[in-house]
């Protein structure tokens, strides 16, 4: 049967797609690439980190409420909810 | 470029008639823009999660649902447990792409527990607070609005705490089936093996609520199958001008980007517990200090898993069936993905008859049997005995 070159994007995506996966794959789960990843995790908290507490410590420093102190409050009010609410089950 | 051969072209290369290609295309092309700016103008966005229930119970963020649906009285009752880590609409995705539908329409009183969306008052608890805790407590009160035991049915990681709970308590329930659920975690793939060989602490992945951020959640499960998200567009693209299809897929699609936070110490507990120390498949899972044996589970046992399934792959979900101590324990497998055990034509044809048929036979109600023998793809459902496994 001769062939017949396919118009059909879609068509030639997949093809291409169904060759290119499960080399994807493999490499997903090869050392070097869980390495790689595991230094962009640590990489990435690490620069989240240092831009928070960078901008928390200037807001609290101008007085402004920061991110952190925020949590704090919230935990507080959680726990808070938290002890009500057991005392309320209890009576 | 990909070739194709067709009997009706008998010259060595021809490209279409550019007048019969055009017209069809303009065609087709008009629909899709229409329905693409249908869907993002959210004019029409599918609807999830339709299918009448009440709220019957609720502790911290989690809640019990009853589907009622018109549903009568006195059906065998069915509890769900969907997974921690996305939201628990994927059992009633769509009106007519709805597993808790075809549970009620085959006579099931459906109840399922949703875990709501965890934050930081979930960030410490543990996994015992789900398999000791919730289930237990949502367990109870479908016994007593139900008046009967319900047989209880979990996916994923919902399934693993459903496995837990069964083999700790001595009060059975009279089925319990697992649907893909990650049981030898060694084969699990990157997922697992990232935290496995200690090259990321389960505690480096929290974020400031203690809990697991849904973006890592995603990009974990992206890994697994790096063209997957690009598939799913082009496949979108594709049948685009079939409106239901294209409400089909952004509907799934939208649910699979929707990760809910995991929370923080059972995240922890599950890498230690189930990946690092393969607690699952040695048949032993230490919780809070308790030792559960998955030998302990004496009630009859359904596992069934995907062979597409790329989350939790077959070599991990097999083993289940041959670590409980029923006396009936069989395994499955359905020629489906994690998801399509769910939704879509796999879970209609061949996951809703199979698991009902089956419930049939072992709570022996010759009326659920009924209802379920007529639509059993008996082809694609491979059921193995527990000897077969061992």
């Amino acid at each position: 049967m001769p062939p017949r070159l396919t118009t059909d994007w879609t068509k030639i995506f997949f093809a291409i797609e169904g060759r290119l996966s499960p080399r994807l794959e493999r490499m997903t789960r090869s050392n070097a690439f869980l390495d790689a990843v595991a230094v962009a995790n640590g990489m990435s908290r690490l620069t989240s980190r240092t831009v928070r507490d960078v901008g928390s410590g200037v807001r609290e420093r101008l007085g402004l409420p920061s991110s952190r102190q925020v949590q704090r409050l919230q935990r507080s009010v959680d726990v808070l909810a938290a002890r009500l609410s057991a005392g309320g089950d209890a009576s | 470029m990909t070739v194709d051969s067709r009997p009706e072209h008998s010259g060595s290369l021809s490209f279409p008639n550019p007048v019969a290609w055009v017209r069809p295309s303009v065609s087709r092309n008009t629909r899709r823009a229409v329905n693409g700016l249908r869907l993002l103008g959210g004019l029409d966005r599918p609807r999830t999660g339709c299918t009448a229930h009440l709220v019957v119970w609720r502790r911290d963020r989690a809640t019990l649902r009853r589907y009622r649906a018109g549903a009568t009285g006195g059906r065998p009752p069915l509890l769900l447990v969907p997974s921690l880590i996305n939201r628990s609409h994927i059992w009633d995705l769509r009106p007519g792409d709805s597993f808790v539908e075809g549970l009620l329409e085959r006579g099931y009183d459906v109840f399922l527990i949703d875990w709501g969306v965890a934050d930081q008052r979930d960030a410490g608890n543990t996994m015992s607070t789900y398999v000791d805790g919730h289930l237990p407590a949502a367990y109870a009160v479908v016994e007593e609005l139900a008046g009967a035991r319900p047989a209880v049915l979990g996916h994923c990681f919902g399934g693993v705490i459903a496995i837990l709970w069964a083999a700790t308590v001595a009060h059975q329930p009279p089925a319990l089936v697992a649907l893909g659920v990650p049981t030898n975690w060694a084969e699990l793939g990157p997922l697992s093996k990232i935290t496995q060989q200690g090259r990321i602490e389960p505690e480096d992945v929290l974020d400031d609520t203690g809990n697991v951020p849904p973006r890592t959640l995603l990009r974990a499960f992206q890994m697994l199958r790096p063209l997957g998200d690009l598939a799913g567009y082009v496949t979108l693209w594709d049948r685009l001008d079939d409106r239901r299809s294209a409400q089909a897929i952004w509907a799934l699609t939208d649910w699979a980007h929707d990760h809910v936070p995991f929370p923080g110490a059972a995240f922890v507990e599950m890498i230690n517990r189930l990946s690092r120390e393969n607690g699952l498949f040695t048949g032993e899972v230490v919780l809070d200090g308790q030792v559960r044996e998955l030998a302990a589970i004496r009630c009859p046992f359904l596992n069934v898993y995907g062979t597409h399934d790329h989350v939790t792959p077959p070599a991990s979900v097999m083993p289940l069936a041959g670590l409980a101590g029923s006396e009936r324990a069989d395994t499955v497998a359905l020629q489906a993905g994690h998801i399509g055990l769910l939704v879509g034509g796999t879970a209609r044809k061949r996951t809703l008859p199979t698991v009902t048929q089956w419930l049939a036979e072992v709570l022996a109600a010759p009326q659920l049997a009924a209802h379920a023998a007529g639509a059993v793809d008996r082809v694609a459902a491979r059921p193995q005995k527990k000897e077969a496994l061992r």
